[in-house]
């Protein structure tokens, strides 16, 4: 079973995966960082206007994909 | 087999109030002892037993499995624990138990069971206590599932499995057998894998745990258990022996 590392990029907080999650293929890696982004996402951080969430998803070699999500909220009056 | 009984007694010692005699009978309550390896299925949805299973040595879990494969781990079980103690009154079982370590388990025939708890009430009301206990357990998981970010949700975990072993003697100061996997982890607090992995690695940043060759250490007890908003007292352990010895 192929090993995925997925470091994570909160606005300028990076952490590096050192140990990796074993997934049976790189579309179950995709689903996973989509999971990780949003339960990132869901602890909101008091004050935030705006915030930006990253995901690189690599293997034993290169990275194989990038998953991001961007809060923003805007005053409209 | 009265040594291998000191979790459970050390336990219930914690939760009620023991004689001697008492004492002796719970220790005779058992008709075998087994070796179960690591990953087995000791009860699944849909048994009947006919036995309960007191947990001597290693971990278990208790889980539902969901349609798509899905695993939900309901507790997590250290030794001293009867993991199943309800399925002396209960019909059918709703559940799967699962060993997560090689585990060293003591039988209990329901029948032995009976026979006991009709005949020493104090032993019953110790039973019934600890099974209340799990109750108490299953309350605060919900509360840290559903209103507790990661963070704190991992830290509320690891304070309670803590406390559990550190309860039956098991903790060697701060530091106890690890043997949970990341997947385990997230299967009991609703997190996927990839967050648990972050987020110990936030609580190893933190220098609130160390984790390494199947043991956890918890460098500072105070700032692990603020960080977790772990409060011991749904764990019951002070009232029953009148042992005013407070935990860390």
């Amino acid at each position: 079973v192929p090993r995925y590392y997925f470091d994570a990029h909160d606005d300028e907080r990076f952490t590096a995966d050192d140990d990796g999650v074993e997934l049976p293929s790189a579309s179950h890696a995709s689903d996973a960082a989509a999971r990780a982004l949003a339960e990132m996402a869901i602890d909101v951080r008091p004050g935030t206007i705006q915030r930006h969430l990253r995901i690189e998803v690599r293997d034993e070699e290169r990275v194989l994909l990038v998953a991001c999500l961007m809060l923003e909220i805007a005053q409209t009056g | 087999m009265a040594s291998s009984f000191g979790p459970l007694v050390r336990k219930l010692q914690r939760l009620y109030p023991l004689t001697d005699d008492e004492r002796h009978v719970i220790e005779g309550l058992c008709s075998r002892k087994i070796e179960v390896p690591k990953y087995t299925d000791i009860v699944q949805e849909g048994d009947k037993p006919l036995n309960s299973n007191l947990l001597l040595q290693g971990v278990i879990c208790r889980y539902v499995l969901m349609p798509d494969g899905g695993r939900q781990i309901q507790s997590f079980h250290t030794p001293g624990d009867i993991v199943d103690a309800h399925s002396f009154l209960l019909d059918v079982m709703d559940h799967n138990i699962k060993t997560l370590t090689t585990c060293s388990i003591a039988v209990i025939p329901h029948e032995k069971l009976r026979a006991v708890t009709e005949a020493h009430p104090g032993v019953a009301r110790a039973i019934w206590k600890d099974t209340l206990m799990d109750g108490a357990i299953f309350r605060q998981w919900i509360a840290n599932v559903g209103r507790r970010n990661a963070f704190q949700r991992l830290a509320h975990l690891i304070c309670e499995i803590f406390t559990k072993f550190e309860v039956v003697g098991l903790a060697d100061s701060l530091t106890i057998d690890w043997p949970l996997t990341q997947a385990d982890l997230g299967d009991a607090t609703g997190l996927s894998v990839v967050h648990v992995n972050r987020t110990l690695k936030e609580l190893r940043e933190a220098k609130l745990i160390t984790i390494g060759r199947d043991k956890l250490t918890i460098p500072n007890w105070d700032a692990l258990k603020a960080a977790g908003e772990f409060d011991p007292k749904y764990l019951q352990l002070g009232g029953g022996s009148g042992d005013a010895r407070s935990l860390h």
